[in-house]
């Protein structure tokens, strides 16, 4: 528990650290370019990542299961520009589907 | 230019103006707070502790990360630090609306933490200056739907119990893969499935959560580079 509340708030203290560096800190010179750049390649490269780390692995193994048939039926609600929570229901059905059987 | 400018009753038309230029965003973060606050709770987040996390990281992706590193044990401090290099692009946002907002800094934070994606891009829509009561507004819409969606999806979902017999353990890769694809380009699409491939190469080497934070550091290395 105390592990949790931790996080929660770690958590609170990042987002408003990073949302209050813009007005407080940096309000006259702006983000300069060069890490502006930086932290632009960040943002697909920590999606990807994530989506690896959380659909292919398990633990310290690699793990092919029924996550990834989630992930396909995510995939194909996101190609046809379904809301971000039928693209989650999808994920979630597919995989729970797969596990049923 | 800050609040004192303005009368306290343009002020409220502003923030009404915001308040309904945002409702529409407001139920679409009703609906995904439900379905975080049922994830939460299957992560043993309790009700309260996930109200709290979406009243104050007001972040999805910031509340994704974190909670999947909750839910499968391991790699918290990895989880923090994805959830704060996906979420350094408000440093950015922060900056653009920065002399718009009030002077004084309780005020100042206080519009601060209601910056969003949608909250600051309707804030400057056909305008040279940002309208800061829009994005109070837009960000207060928002920040209702998202806390209150996130009550409900912990009830619920702390009724149903059970994460992975309800598949909601591949509902977080389906979460960042939806957030990839709404923003993906070229070098965005290169630099997503090498960063993929690193984290695959480094799971059975190190502890669980390193392989995404040393997949993000090579982005900020690599990302150096012009396209």
């Amino acid at each position: 528990m105390p592990e949790r509340i931790a996080v929660v708030v770690a958590l609170a203290a990042i987002c408003l650290a990073l949302r209050a560096a813009g007005p407080f800190a940096l309000a006259a010179r702006g983000v300069p370019d060069a890490l502006g750049r930086r932290l632009d390649a960040c943002v697909p490269a920590l999606l990807g990542a994530l989506v690896a780390a959380q659909a292919l692995t398990s633990g310290r193994h690699l793990a092919i299961d029924a996550r990834v048939v989630g992930v396909g039926a995510a995939l194909v609600a996101i190609a046809r520009r379904a809301p971000l929570v039928v693209v989650l229901l999808a994920a979630a059905v597919a995989t729970a589907g797969v596990r049923l059987l | 230019m800050g609040f004192g400018y303005l009368t306290a009753v343009e002020q409220h038309a502003g923030i009404n103006r915001g308040l309904r230029a945002g409702a529409s965003i407001a139920v679409a973060d009703l609906v995904d707070g439900v379905a975080f606050g049922a994830l939460a709770a299957s992560a043993g987040l309790g009700l309260l502790a996930a109200v709290a996390m979406s009243a104050t990281a007001f972040s999805g992706s910031a509340q994704f990360a974190a909670t999947a590193t909750l839910a499968h044990g391991g790699g918290v401090l990895g989880g923090l630090v994805a959830a704060a290099a996906l979420n350094a692009r408000y440093v950015a946002l922060g900056a653009v609306v920065a002399p718009s907002l009030a002077r004084r800094p309780l005020r100042r934070l206080a519009q601060a933490h209601l910056i969003t994606d949608a909250s600051w891009a309707l804030a400057q829509r056909g305008r040279d200056v940002p309208d800061v009561q829009v994005l109070v507004g837009v960000g207060l819409a928002e920040l209702g739907g998202w806390t209150v969606g996130t009550a409900v999806g912990a009830l619920a979902g702390g009724a149903l119990g059970g994460g992975a017999r309800l598949g909601l353990d591949a509902v977080y890769p389906a979460f960042f893969l939806a957030l990839l694809c709404e923003r993906v380009d070229r070098r965005g699409a290169l630099l997503a499935a090498g960063a993929g491939l690193v984290v695959l190469a480094l799971t059975p080497l190190l502890a669980p959560g390193l392989p995404v934070l040393a997949a993000g550091v090579a982005a900020l290395v690599v990302g150096g580079r012009r396209a």
